[in-house]
């Protein structure tokens, strides 16, 4: 292969990489809406139940009955901000890095945190709350949901690597 | 709008208001089916772009969108599916999520038909905004069930006739030769 | 390719190629109204559908895209304004349902041009205007396939116009696209337009190169893009180049067909016959519009002495309709439909030929027997 051809090899592989990088972007926009609607119908729907969360402390007085539906709401609205906000930072600075409006590598950090822990929660889902086995068609979807989020994490990360290598490369060569 | 996502928009908005009515007069079960016509369709629109990616889309730049869109689905499908045997409350969360959603992707089109100066943007944005609205409301009186399912009953109607009217109105095409 | 052309530069290179000055014009003429021959134009003549050599865009609005549909739609497109360049092209690792779309991948120097040309010269000035016609477009409309398709015809958002400076370096400047279909593009702003993407693999918004808008078919712009089947391959697409040696070959092609020529051979230009104009045809080329008809109009009145009359696409409407039946044939418009559908047959043929059914099925007879 002369250097012309490996130039063009090169060239074809960074953007691939980039768009790779910017397609996973936008994935991970998408399952943010996801991530918070799952901790809502979990808050929602009781198996997360701050109620029972907040009876178990012990205070000097009893709480005033408005308190708890409060705490709830807030606690539920931070979260899934959160929840947003990382995502949406995650999928949108990988974004502007696919197209090389920002080189910045902050946001691959933050992803493969999300993607160890999704991964690291995925058999949480099939435990019951006593602590058993258990397995229905709801818990498999939701896993396979969780399952494709992390490979489009890993994709991310994976060709953000990548990238970094073929444009060494490519500097070498011209 | 081509002839063919014309007959689509017909069928879609004769359907959303069939489904609308029937879950007002049987707001016990007739969620259910609804619940299982669109995890039907859901699964067949994302194992079809599967196959679409690894038969076509995979050579194509920036095809692993295909790749991830069919993931997407399939995946919203299965737990689509799953959600016909549990409890009604987590199913209209479910339902009212999915049309806030429906809602939210018709705002964003009205903005992008106006930058390009389409007609209809106005009907587009009034469309995703009550579609909004009538989930906000539906969210309002999550722990009344039977409040919901009237409220989004009617918000299905509501999006069946705005199918409707978009179909039978002309519209521009941008077709470059 | 627009009027400015396939009408009138059609004209200049028919009359540098020795026809007269109402030979060209009749071969200009069958050039363009390939443009305008589509199937409710034929139905309001009475004349036969199956010729129809273009799709209006409400016919493309009610076109079906199930397999007839793409059929219909490719035999036509095919034929006439997307000449696939090579219809046994391989590629490793490719589906076969992949690799039929890419083989309709248009590009000049094809063998089915050779085809196209050959079929031309024993008949009219009409088949020698329709040949121009695909010849022209094979140059214009190179790396995009006359199939609706996705993963042929889409590009991604990137395209960059190259241009040189004052200082005569290469430069280049993003181009911005919007799907406005009332506004015109804008050179000096660089807004142009392009059909929006569509998701579904066989939408006829897919079909050509509506991804890439206009660019093809204007001859000042040199532009850079990634094309869907390109692998991340970068394409540079040079208009000023190619349309010139658009010209040349069709003024080569219509020597031979003349008789002037032995045979019609491949990548052959009359470079020579095109040399004590060729600076003025580049300056044309190159000169920054949206519509080069004034230019080439002026050009081809100097070379003949003659006047051009604007192109009406009804002008010969009339005799077509007042001719009885049995002559309709030798009516301009009736040798138009015969050397329309000896093309289109053609071209069905050898897609056909090649294993590959997105031409549809072909009856050899309608090729051998019924036009001779």
């Amino acid at each position: 292969m002369s250097q012309m051809d490996n130039i063009v090899e090169i060239k074809k592989n960074i953007k691939k990489c980039e768009s790779n990088i910017t397609i996973t972007g936008i994935g991970v926009l998408v399952f943010g809406l996801w991530d918070v609607l799952k901790f809502i119908i979990q808050t929602a729907y009781g198996s997360i139940d701050i109620a029972r969360e907040l009876s178990e402390i012990e205070l000097d007085s009893e709480i005033d009955p408005i308190i708890v539906p409060l705490i709830t709401f807030f606690f539920i609205l931070f979260v899934s901000l959160i929840i947003i906000v990382v995502h949406c930072f995650i999928g949108l600075r990988a974004i502007g890095y696919g197209r090389g409006i920002k080189r910045k590598w902050g946001f691959l950090f933050f992803a493969g945190i999300i993607a160890v822990m999704t991964a690291i929660g995925i058999p949480d889902y099939f435990v019951s709350r006593d602590g058993r086995f258990f397995i229905d068609d709801t818990v498999v979807a939701a896993a396979l949901v969780d399952l494709t989020l992390c490979y489009i994490l890993c994709d991310m990360i994976f060709s953000a690597i990548g990238l970094k290598i073929f444009s060494s490369k490519l500097e070498q060569e011209q | 709008m081509t002839k063919f996502q014309k007959i689509k928009n017909i069928t879609r908005g004769v359907l959303s208001i069939i489904l609308g009515a029937a879950m007002i007069k049987f707001p016990n079960k007739a969620y259910v089916f609804l619940v299982m016509l669109i995890g039907v369709g859901l699964l067949v629109y994302g194992i079809s772009t599967l196959i679409y990616y690894f038969t076509m889309a995979m050579f194509m730049v920036e095809g692993k969108t295909m790749l991830y869109k069919g993931v997407i689905i399939t995946d919203f499908a299965i737990l689509t599916l799953s959600l016909a045997d549990v409890p009604r409350g987590y199913v209209m969360f479910y339902l009212v999520a999915l049309h806030a959603f429906t809602g939210l992707v018709e705002i964003l089109r009205a903005f992008e038909a106006k930058r390009y100066g389409g007609r209809s943007w106005r009907l587009k944005l009034g469309h995703g905004l009550v579609d909004v609205g009538i989930c906000i409301f539906c969210l309002m009186h999550l722990k009344n069930p039977n409040t919901v399912v009237i409220i989004y009953s009617l918000g299905l109607v509501y999006s069946g006739i705005m199918h409707l009217i978009s179909a039978l109105k002309s519209n521009t095409f941008v077709f470059v030769r | 390719m627009q009027e400015d052309f396939h009408y009138y530069a059609t004209y200049c290179a028919a009359f540098l190629a020795g026809y007269d000055h109402y030979e060209s014009l009749d071969i200009c003429y069958s050039a363009q109204f390939v443009d305008m021959c589509s199937r409710t134009y034929l139905s309001g003549i009475k004349a036969r559908t199956d010729a129809a050599t273009t799709q209006l865009q409400l016919e493309m609005m009610d076109a079906r895209t199930d397999i007839m549909g793409l059929q219909d739609i490719t035999r036509i497109w095919a034929s006439f304004h997307f000449l696939p360049k090579d219809l046994y092209a391989t590629h490793k690792f490719r589906t076969r349902r992949y690799m039929n779309k890419y083989r309709l991948i248009c590009g000049p120097n094809s063998d089915l041009l050779v085809k196209t040309v050959e079929l031309a010269r024993a008949g009219t000035l009409q088949a020698v205007g329709i040949a121009m016609h695909v010849l022209a477009d094979t140059w214009a409309h190179a790396n995009f396939a006359g199939t609706p398709s996705l993963v042929i015809n889409n590009t991604t958002p990137d395209f960059y116009e190259i241009y040189t400076d004052e200082e005569g370096k290469e430069v280049e400047k993003k181009i911005h696209f919007r799907h406005n279909p009332s506004a015109a593009d804008d050179l000096d702003g660089d807004n142009f337009t392009n059909s929006l993407y569509q998701g579904n693999e066989d939408s006829v918004m897919n079909l050509g190169h509506g991804r890439a808008g206009h660019l093809p078919d204007y001859s000042f712009i040199k532009y850079r893009y990634y094309p869907a089947w390109g692998d991340y391959h970068e394409l540079i697409k040079d208009n000023p180049s190619d349309y010139m040696h658009a010209f040349a070959q069709m003024v080569y092609a219509m020597r031979y067909l003349r008789g002037e020529e032995e045979s019609f051979e491949k990548d052959t230009y009359a470079w020579d016959v095109i040399e004590p104009y060729r600076e003025r045809i580049d300056s044309i080329l190159r000169k920054r519009q949206l519509n080069a008809c004034a230019d080439w109009k002026a050009l081809g009145e100097e070379l003949s002495g003659r006047e051009i009359p604007d192109f009406d696409v009804n002008e010969y409407q009339v005799e077509y309709e007042l001719v009885n039946k049995e002559q309709k044939r030798e009516a301009f418009l009736g040798k138009f439909i015969k050397a329309a559908l000896a093309q289109k047959g053609m071209v069905s043929s050898e897609i056909y030929k090649s294993g590959n059914l997105l031409g549809g099925f072909v009856k050899e007879l309608l090729i051998k027997g019924r036009l001779s």
